[in-house]
């Protein structure tokens, strides 16, 4: 149909507006989205595979203290670490990781355990 | 001869929206000498590989551009695969040019959208948008990033699409296809649209050719060349030919992205239907060493890898020549003559991306 403008005009006025009223509606994310890097600390035998794949050297690993942290300001998202872990560790998540203030916030560390599956969701804190 | 003066046009400027500067010299209102400088971005990216991992230089390749994301990842990727002569699957090869050129229908959406702003034409610049929300959003369903792609890999793509996305994507470029066809006709048949810039940015045939002009520019000024031609990836494989136009102006630069459009929109289905079944990646094992020079066409038109590698996991020397730097030469050239009022829609018909120039 080639009305041109006018065409494209009347039939937007006659239409609910194009874009989505967020957030009282949001779009549900799709399996493929790279939202954030969620980790199963319990699993983890901290082999530090994943900190040698990622390129930005957001994930650091501390195989003494037993824990896994990872900056979301470093993180691009490729999924280096996911493909990296031979326990399945580390999952993409279609979720986006919540807005920080500080830099500093940005660091999410996961602390395993002492006796691993005590704590199955294992510890998450802010660094 | 009336008195010179020199107007700055740009770093900032509304209709700009990344940082180059102009030195318009007029002769009242007559633009008799322009002359570019460039630099204001520059992040190194050269000199990174250098000190990167080839394999994360994919990464960071990615992100020269944020609008051609993935044929800069494709274009790195199939350069260090032809060193290190490496034979990507087909179905990659496949999956390749369908994100290409999904890429590429988003790029043109997005520079209609961009020219009709610079044209005052709010509303039309909104609808283009709206379209191209759509192609994002089947980006993101297919590969999982809305810009950065984030899929290529040295030795095939990092994901496989099932058929079920698949085919929903071919039902949704079906719908793409006939909101751009509005859109376009808009841009073709509108009198306010052609009066504000016909004959405008004259760039002939001949000086596109000797001035180097690539992409959309070169094939608006009439000369058939489209480095997809080269057959990389999977282009060999599949039925289209250039989109040329010979108007020479402003106007033809706008036909040629938009009938590009539908190139895409058809390249994209031949992908998805010639596509075959099998792996999407091989394993790449080793250090590459040699030389090589890759050319890919992108939205803005040809980009040259030069990447030289020395068998170390650092590449001796990688070098990128993007389309916006190859398009200047013509744009310095189209420029005098011109009115002042026409200089913002002039810049932005070679669709300027100048961070990728400086990467």
């Amino acid at each position: 149909m080639k009305l041109g403008m006018p065409g494209m005009v009347l039939r937007s006025a006659a239409k609910k507006p194009a874009t989505r009223r967020f957030p009282a509606e949001i779009r549900p994310a799709y399996s493929a989205t790279r939202g954030h890097v969620a980790m199963d600390i319990a699993k983890c035998n901290f082999c530090t595979l994943c900190q040698l794949r990622c390129p930005t050297g957001a994930i650091v690993v501390n195989k003494q203290e037993k824990t896994w942290q990872i900056d979301r300001m470093r993180c691009i998202l490729c999924t280096a670490c996911v493909g990296a872990c031979t326990r399945k560790c580390p999952t993409m998540e279609t979720s986006y990781a919540p807005p920080v203030g500080e830099r500093r916030e940005s660091l999410v560390r996961f602390t395993q355990a002492a006796v691993p599956g005590t704590s199955p969701a294992g510890e998450a804190g802010r660094a | 001869m009336g008195t010179r003066t020199v107007i700055p046009f740009g770093p900032q400027h509304p209709v700009l929206p990344e940082p180059v500067h102009l030195d318009l010299v007029m002769e009242d209102e007559k633009i008799v000498e322009a002359i570019p400088s460039l630099g204001y971005v520059h992040r190194g990216l050269e000199k990174l590989a250098a000190k990167k991992d080839f394999n994360d230089m994919v990464f960071v390749s990615e992100r020269i551009c944020g609008i051609c994301s993935f044929i800069h990842s494709m274009a790195y990727s199939t350069a260090i695969e032809n060193i290190m002569k490496v034979e990507v699957p087909e179905r990659a090869q496949y999956l390749r040019v369908m994100w290409a050129e999904m890429s590429r229908v988003h790029s043109h959406l997005l520079w209609l959208g961009l020219a009709a702003d610079a044209l005052g034409y709010e509303s039309l610049f909104m609808h283009s948008w709206r379209v191209r929300e759509k192609v994002l959003d089947v980006i993101e369903e297919t590969s999982g990033g809305r810009v950065i792609f984030g899929t290529c890999k040295i030795g095939g793509v990092r994901r496989d699409v099932d058929a079920a996305t698949l085919d929903k994507t071919l039902k949704m470029f079906d719908d793409i296809e006939v909101e751009c066809q509005e859109i376009v006709h808009v841009f073709a048949g509108d009198p306010s649209v052609h009066k504000r810039v016909a004959g405008v940015g004259i760039l002939s045939k001949d000086d596109a050719y000797a001035l180097g002009a690539v992409g959309p520019v070169l094939r608006a000024s009439g000369v058939t060349w489209d480095a997809r031609k080269l057959g990389y990836a999977a282009y060999g494989k599949l039925e289209w030919e250039p989109v040329v136009e010979t108007g020479c102006d402003v106007p033809a630069r706008v036909l040629v992205r938009a009938k590009e459009i539908f190139q895409s929109i058809g390249l994209i289905r031949q992908a998805i239907k010639k596509m075959p079944k099998g792996p999407v990646e091989v394993r790449v094992t080793g250090n590459p060493n040699g030389e090589t020079i890759m050319r890919v066409e992108q939205p803005r038109g040809e980009l040259v890898y030069h990447i030289q590698a020395n068998g170390t996991k650092n590449l001796a020397r990688f070098r990128v020549r993007t389309p916006t730097f190859a398009n200047i030469p013509p744009l310095v050239k189209m420029l005098p003559g011109c009115e002042l009022a026409d200089v913002p829609i002039i810049v932005l018909s070679i669709d300027p991306c100048i961070s990728c120039t400086e990467r």
